[in-house]
């Protein structure tokens, strides 16, 4: 892969309620923690991206005008200051903008860094600003749809047409905050949920249940990114990227023309082509898609198992810790918490830490590649990036 | 949601819908670049990227393509909806499109299922589907 990068450091903040923590405090604490974590000096860093912050509005303003430049000691030394988003893609954006400027020779080092605080919205305010994230403001939005739509419909397909049962989404429900359980930065770190409370909490829409739908959090996540050459000689080990691929699809969900593959299949094949790896070699599967439909489904559009088998699957234990394919160690934003366009950005933070070893009790051994997808806003796009310990 | 609010959110391509709501016929746009069935509106195509739309009418009929019946965690303007079905119906036509799905009988709702466009009078300019009568 020409031209590529790789992830040198991370930071993050723990994630969950704290009515007492700034969001700007949140952005300075990750991100000198993945500049120092990267060997760096803050002003080394020539280029400060940062993820939109969707529920602090005052916040989001001094982001995009530049505060971080005075807040983090890069007056006058940093090149480039900006904001750039896609919803839950973003991380993805970030990585891509920050390998362009590198390859292009504009910047050395990027920072890339989101935090936001979305429980300082209230529940109505939440609900209705998921109600028209990806939904038609005038032909969708006015017949009461919610963000919690969009799995229910989904998962309602996809069990009509594989016929995997409800008990399926439970399973992977179980599974993801079985690895949240383990993350201390996770908000529901120490809190897993068996299969059977999962499928036993209240509906919100069928079969979407209060376990499947992902909390909203406080919490702030950052990266450094930096050139191959750099990064062999930066550190030992590294989040090497090796492959990428990714396809815009539809604005409304509900325009895909297949709920239950949504395009996964082609872009999957592109990335896996351009790492030269095969589905054996991969160590986890970074899917950062939220609701627990999401990761059944590309567990088999990804061709990890065959059509239809998902449910026995992830039933197998497969997903879980010290099974054969780890899915999102960071328990995605059902058990991390939904930070807003942050969840894509600590899936990579999680990525680089099980890459360099330093994934604490969540660490799966003899790692060498991982697979990482995203999609942003209402699953508009298909971002899949593949990362090795070593370069290509 | 009022009327009044509805209203509010309309964008200035999307009047001819509106009007064949008014009189509760539902319509369409139709590439004529690339033969396909556009919705909702749009100035331009979105897969062939043609301003040549133009607007039909539908017959109004379809089939479910999925559906959710929320019972929790609706937004304020339809708490008291709830219990209330959106569907995505595939309409003869070959367009996709989200609405309501009104039914004295929810059990019976499948995917698959043939519905067909109503027009209530309920306040709310907008139309829902039906579980198509036999006829």
């Amino acid at each position: 892969m020409d031209h590529s990068v790789a992830i040198v450091g991370v930071g993050e903040t723990r994630h969950g309620r704290f009515a007492d923590r700034s969001s700007l405090s949140m952005a300075l604490e990750a991100s000198r923690q993945a500049i120092e974590h990267a060997g760096l000096y803050p002003r080394e860093i020539d280029a400060v991206i940062i993820a939109p912050a969707f529920a602090d509005a005052a916040f989001n303003t001094d982001m995009a005008f530049g505060r971080l430049v005075e807040e983090l000691g890069m007056r006058d030394s940093a090149q480039i200051i900006m904001q750039a988003g896609a919803g839950g893609s973003t991380g993805d954006r970030l990585l891509r903008i920050s390998r362009g400027l590198i390859a292009s020779g504009q910047a050395r080092h990027t920072l890339c860094v989101h935090a936001d605080k979305f429980t300082e919205l209230t529940k109505n305010q939440i609900l209705e600003f998921f109600a028209v994230a990806g939904f038609d403001t005038e032909f969708e939005a006015p017949y009461g749809v919610t963000y919690n739509t969009i799995a229910s419909l989904t998962a309602q397909r996809w069990l009509h047409e594989t016929g995997a049962t409800e008990r399926a989404l439970a399973d992977m429900a179980s599974s993801l905050k079985e690895w949240a359980s383990l993350d201390p930065n996770a908000a529901s770190f120490q809190r897993p949920i068996s299969t059977e409370d999962a499928l036993a909490a209240p509906i919100l829409q069928w079969p979407i249940r209060t376990s499947m739908a992902p909390p909203p959090a406080d919490g702030g996540s950052a990266f450094v990114v930096t050139s191959t050459a750099d990064a062999r000689s930066m550190r030992q080990s590294a989040a090497y990227l090796i492959g990428e691929a990714s396809r815009v699809r539809t604005y409304s969900f509900t325009q895909h023309d297949d709920y239950t593959r949504m395009g996964w299949a082609d872009v999957a094949d592109k990335a896996f082509a351009e790492a030269g790896i095969s589905r054996n070699d991969v160590g986890i599967a970074q899917f950062y898609v939220a609701y627990p439909i999401f990761h059944l489904i590309l567990l088999e559009e990804f061709g990890f198992t065959p059509r239809g088998s998902a449910e026995d699957f992830v039933a197998s234990g497969a997903t879980r810790p010290g099974g054969r394919l780890p899915v999102m160690t960071n328990g995605d934003a059902i058990g991390h918490g939904h930070t807003g366009s942050g969840v894509g950005v600590a899936t990579l933070v999680d990525t680089a830490r099980q890459l360099m070893g330093e994934a604490g009790a969540r660490q799966v051994p003899d790692l060498e590649f991982v697979v990482e997808a995203s999609a942003g806003g209402s699953y508009m796009d298909t971002n899949v990036a593949m990362f090795g310990r070593e370069p290509r | 949601m009022t009327e009044t609010e509805l209203r509010e959110r309309r964008n200035e391509w999307s009047a001819p819908y509106w009007e064949g709501v008014d009189r509760q016929e539902l319509r369409y746009q139709h590439c004529e670049e690339c033969g396909r069935s556009v919705f909702p509106a749009r100035l331009y195509c979105p897969r062939c990227a043609s301003d040549r739309l133009v607007w039909r009418p539908s017959n109004g009929r379809g089939e479910i393509y999925s559906f959710s019946t929320l019972e929790l965690g609706a937004v304020a303007a339809f708490i008291d909806d709830v219990p209330y079905t959106i569907v995505v119906v595939d309409l003869d036509e070959g367009f996709r499109m989200t609405s309501r799905v009104v039914t004295d009988d929810p059990i019976s709702l499948r995917c698959g299922l043939r519905v067909q466009v109503d027009f209530p009078s309920n306040g709310r300019p907008l139309p829902v589907f039906i579980p198509l009568l036999q006829s």
